[in-house]
């Protein structure tokens, strides 16, 4: 960091050059998981140029959600003092994302929000779950993830009883919008590096 | 004057609760069990709500109720909790892990420590050791938590059987932990750049935890309809199991791929203790044990096995640390 900051190199310049690293990164991952899925897709079933533009879809919006969580941790290895501790905390972030947002919104089991097979639990004609479900819906980030993504593979179901129903424009914007807040929480402890005060000590 | 063993287990504990990773760890087990607790029962007074009405309306248009009272059993309630300590713990165990050996790396102080009489079995034991106090610890307060918090949102106090079952959660997710922190510590004294260490487990984490227990799951035939395809086929258990001896070698691969999960061993012991599998919610706890013996064996023998692993690995290299 103290090298790098030794030339005539920005915070800015420095966090878009993490942030195309991240995207260089997540888009070789994510090409070779659309081949398979293309290859895999084609074996079964003869695909048209609209299922495959629908595959593409669902990638392009899965980069949008990595994508958050890859600027996320980085912006937490920034500002925490140990690479351990930056990591585990990332790691909670997730955890409240994936797990417990969806189980105190929509009442999904932990595993229930891996799993495609197990049916969500027709919890909202509980009063009290349906207030707590209309009150955290629109940060439940994962839950607009996956409708996107159901949507855009055919395999959305029905909305339970109760349940907020967003049109899928919604969900995407709740998207980009998670990205922005999350860019922009990143630059603002990029901005605040002080590598002469050794402020990256690992 | 404590055995040195001990005198570095003690030393490992105050370790972890003097960085911050240990209130973390737990303020957020603590939110999910609280969490989890307080929708798992919200979730079953919907159930009665829902039965008492459609009761009402069957005996309004004259017909006989169908389908069984929604019956409350208190540790059905911690479905969430178990899901919780499967994906978390491990991460816990793993973290352990990792920090023990990396905070060695980082200090040389154990080539202080190998001047004094202390062989490398006593180094080991009492890092292993301390690990386990803590992770004990940790979880012995969730429990204390759960079994606080249950009466409350459930209104009854628990049983003594109930309360025995909750003794033996904290066994059996302690040593659950414990093959993780074992894994993660085999993984930090082998490899050459510890950062690898972390990543390889983390992909032995995703790989056992998240991945293989779902995978089974997903393969099985009556999950693939919401209440279970059998079921939906008016198809009692013994017609369903006649059905599927026609998919031998599907059904053999499926649950081949959830045996190699020990987190599947975890869930199934911790389902069938707490009647989260409903079959069973009234058996006695003595013919639980003996149906879920292998599944519980399992979890307490890994670490016992993962132990001998890391204590024969060091004592033919304990320069590592050095």
């Amino acid at each position: 960091m103290k090298l790098i900051f030794s030339r005539n190199v920005t915070a800015l310049e420095f966090f878009l050059g993490k942030m195309l690293a991240i995207t260089k990164v997540l888009l070789m991952i994510l090409a070779a998981a659309v081949f398979i899925s293309l290859i895999s897709a084609e074996i079964f079933h003869v695909l048209t140029f609209a299922n495959m533009l629908h595959i593409l879809g669902f990638y392009g919006i899965s980069f949008l959600y990595m994508f958050g969580f890859a600027i996320f941790s980085l912006a937490i290895t920034i500002r925490v003092d140990s690479a351990v501790k930056s990591m585990l905390y990332a790691l909670f972030v997730w955890i409240v994302i994936t797990f417990a947002l969806p189980e105190l919104v929509s009442a999904l089991h932990p595993t229930a929000s891996l799993n495609p097979v197990l049916p969500p639990t027709n919890i909202l004609q509980s009063p009290i779950l349906s207030v707590i479900h209309q009150f955290f819906y629109p940060i439940s980030i994962s839950e607009h993830f996956k409708e996107m993504g159901s949507f855009l593979l055919g395999v959305l179901p029905a909305p339970t009883e109760g349940q907020v129903s967003y049109p899928q424009s919604l969900h995407f914007f709740i998207l980009i919008l998670w990205e922005f807040l999350i860019i922009g929480f990143a630059f603002l402890f990029f901005q605040k590096i002080r590598p002469a005060e050794n402020a990256l000590s690992e | 004057m404590l055995h040195p063993t001990f005198i570095i287990a003690i030393k490992e504990v105050r370790d972890i609760m003097r960085s911050h990773i240990f209130l973390a760890i737990l303020a957020l087990l603590m939110a999910l069990t609280i969490t989890s607790l307080f929708v798992s029962e919200l979730v079953f007074r919907d159930q009665l709500v829902q039965y008492s009405s459609s009761l009402e309306l069957l005996k309004s248009i004259g017909k006989s109720p169908i389908g069984d009272v929604p019956q409350f059993y208190p540790l059905n309630l911690l479905r969430g909790v178990v899901d919780y300590i499967e994906i978390i713990g491990a991460i816990l165990g793993i973290f352990l892990g990792y920090i023990t050996v990396f905070k060695e790396k980082n200090t040389k102080a154990i080539k202080l420590l190998l001047t004094r009489p202390i062989t490398p079995k006593d180094i080991m034991l009492g890092k292993i050791f301390g690990n386990f106090i803590f992770i004990f610890g940790t979880i012995s307060l969730i429990t204390i938590l759960i079994f606080f918090t249950l009466p409350a949102v459930g209104g009854v106090w628990l049983s003594g059987i109930e309360t025995v079952k909750l003794v033996m959660f904290i066994f059996i997710s302690s040593f659950y932990i414990l093959i993780f922190f074992m894994l993660s510590l085999w993984l930090s004294l082998s490899q050459k750049n510890i950062i690898n260490a972390l990543i390889i487990a983390f992909s032995v984490w995703l790989l056992f935890v998240l991945i293989f227990p779902q995978m089974g799951d997903t393969m099985d035939p009556d999950n693939q309809v919401p209440g279970g395809f059998f079921k939906s086929m008016t198809l009692d258990h013994d017609q369903g199991l006649r059905v599927m001896e026609h998919f031998r070698y599907y059904e053999m691969i499926r649950t081949g791929v959830e045996y190699i999960s020990v987190t599947k061993h975890y869930e199934r012991s911790l389902f069938a203790l707490f009647g989260i599998k409903h079959s069973f919610n009234d058996q006695a706890l003595g013919s639980i044990l003996i149906s879920q013996w292998g599944n519980i064996f399992s979890i307490f023998a890994i670490p016992f096995l993962g132990m001998l692993a890391n204590m024969r690995f060091f004592q033919k290299n304990q320069e590592i640390l050095e």
